[in-house]
């Protein structure tokens, strides 16, 4: 990513890039969250990535900011960096529908923890962004691609990496339980990671599956990731499958030498249906981190086959779980097919539940 | 029961006892979901040793 000048359109830049204007004071977070907020009434009638979008609570945070790093109080690469957050999180005062006619009201009173941290942060939330209802999806309606409004921009954090991509904000707060956070940026050609289960608190996010819910950080760049996640991750007493480990400088990681370093490649499953294009471009990528000196070990991956049909009983058992009693009394407002994956979670037996916890990683 | 997961009759059963029920257009994309999962995680689960516990999350450590 270019650093910024004055000729620049902020849009082009990662947030690494974004902060630095700021803390050169070559840009305000005002300029910043201004320009977000005129690029969104532009192009998201077309691209239909918020679902809500918080302008005048951005505009005030925007200030605040300003004000603070006028003063020397400047909190970090986040501050003044304007970001959206997938609609399964709780955003305080602000409806969080998780996409669903089942939470059209709901208001949370306080913020998901990792909008917490990002907020105190310095990050600007600009809005609420599209998942597939309540994260059940491999799309994000009504949101489209970033680079073609004619193809779909995955899910189920469509929404967050489609603004991304696109240039309505800088960051996305997102959520992986299946796919979630990496085939959206693979589909809006963004960055994502999934993190280490339990790296970063759940509390505050609608639940898709306990046990394989992950949220996590959509951005411009690999170093954007390193920040967000370094803001994103630690231990939550409102979490309790969060651990109090130690979380390293990710960002140290960054621009260092690869030599050495042993990276799996897998030969089986995982180019068994690639469009060629992509096998291509990962091949080629593979080439290049061997170029530059890392050892790529060809990798057969144990029990991949039949991981999806194993994953689906954990996914479906939890999520019937979590729906159940608005299932039961409001079963009409869940879309049609999430209405089916639910039933079906209602109807898995115990011991495919159990089976399938077995298998994992087996 | 069939040798299929859930029957439209077994549906009908088993969602009246859990308290809910599934719509007619639903039953076969019910059953065609939980089948084959069904089976295959069987089918892997079948090879684990007998004591094998689940494993409920990744455990880094």
């Amino acid at each position: 990513m270019s650093e910024y000048t004055e000729m620049d359109d902020v849009v082009n830049l990662d947030s690494v890039g974004a902060a630095k204007a700021i803390r050169s004071r070559a840009l305000s977070p005002v300029e910043l969250t201004e320009r977000m907020l005129e690029r969104i009434a532009l192009v998201d009638p077309y691209l239909k990535a918020y679902v809500e979008v918080l302008s005048d609570q951005a505009r005030v945070a925007a200030r605040i900011a300003d004000a603070e790093i006028r003063c020397g109080r400047y909190r970090g690469p986040l501050h003044g960096i304007p970001i959206s957050v997938k609609a399964l999180y709780d955003v305080k005062g602000v409806r969080s529908t998780s996409c669903s006619k089942v939470r059209e009201n709901y208001i949370p009173e306080e913020d998901a923890t990792v909008v917490k941290k990002l907020r105190g942060a310095g990050a600007i939330i600009l809005g609420t962004a599209t998942t597939y209802e309540f994260a059940f999806g491999f799309d994000s309606p009504p949101t489209r691609n970033a680079w073609n409004i004619a193809h779909i921009p995955s899910g189920s954090s469509g929404g967050p990496a489609a603004a991304v991509a696109a240039g309505l904000c800088f960051a996305g707060a997102a959520s992986d339980a299946g796919g979630s956070i990496r085939t959206p940026a693979a589909a809006n050609g963004i960055a994502g990671i999934k993190p280490t289960y339990g790296r970063v608190s759940k509390a505050g996010i609608a639940v898709l599956s306990w046990s394989l819910d992950h949220p996590g950080p959509l951005a411009r760049s690999v170093r954007d990731l390193a920040i967000l996640l370094q803001i994103m991750s630690g231990p939550d007493p409102k979490d309790p499958h969060t651990r109090d480990v130690a979380i390293s400088d990710y960002t140290k990681a960054l621009g260092g030498d690869i030599r050495g370093i042993r990276i799996a490649l897998p030969t089986n499953y995982f180019f068994d249906d690639v469009q060629s294009a992509v096998g291509d471009a990962v091949t080629d990528a593979v080439k290049r981190l061997e170029k530059l000196g890392a050892i790529i070990v060809p990798t057969t991956i144990r029990g991949i086959d039949g991981v999806v049909e194993s994953w689906l009983p954990i996914a479906i058992a939890e999520a019937a779980t979590y729906h159940q009693k608005s299932f039961r009394t409001h079963g009409e407002l869940y879309g049609e097919d999430v209405r089916i994956l639910l039933a079906a979670g209602e109807m898995t037996l115990a011991t495919t539940y159990i089976n399938a916890l077995r298998v994992r990683f087996a | 029961m069939t040798s299929s997961a859930f029957d439209a009759v077994a549906l009908d059963y088993l969602a009246a006892m859990a308290g809910f029920s599934v719509r007619e257009v639903d039953k076969t994309n019910v059953s065609a979901l939980l089948d084959p999962s069904r089976e295959i995680v069987a089918r892997r689960a079948n090879v684990l040793p007998i004591d094998s516990p689940p494993a409920l999350f990744f455990d880094p450590r």
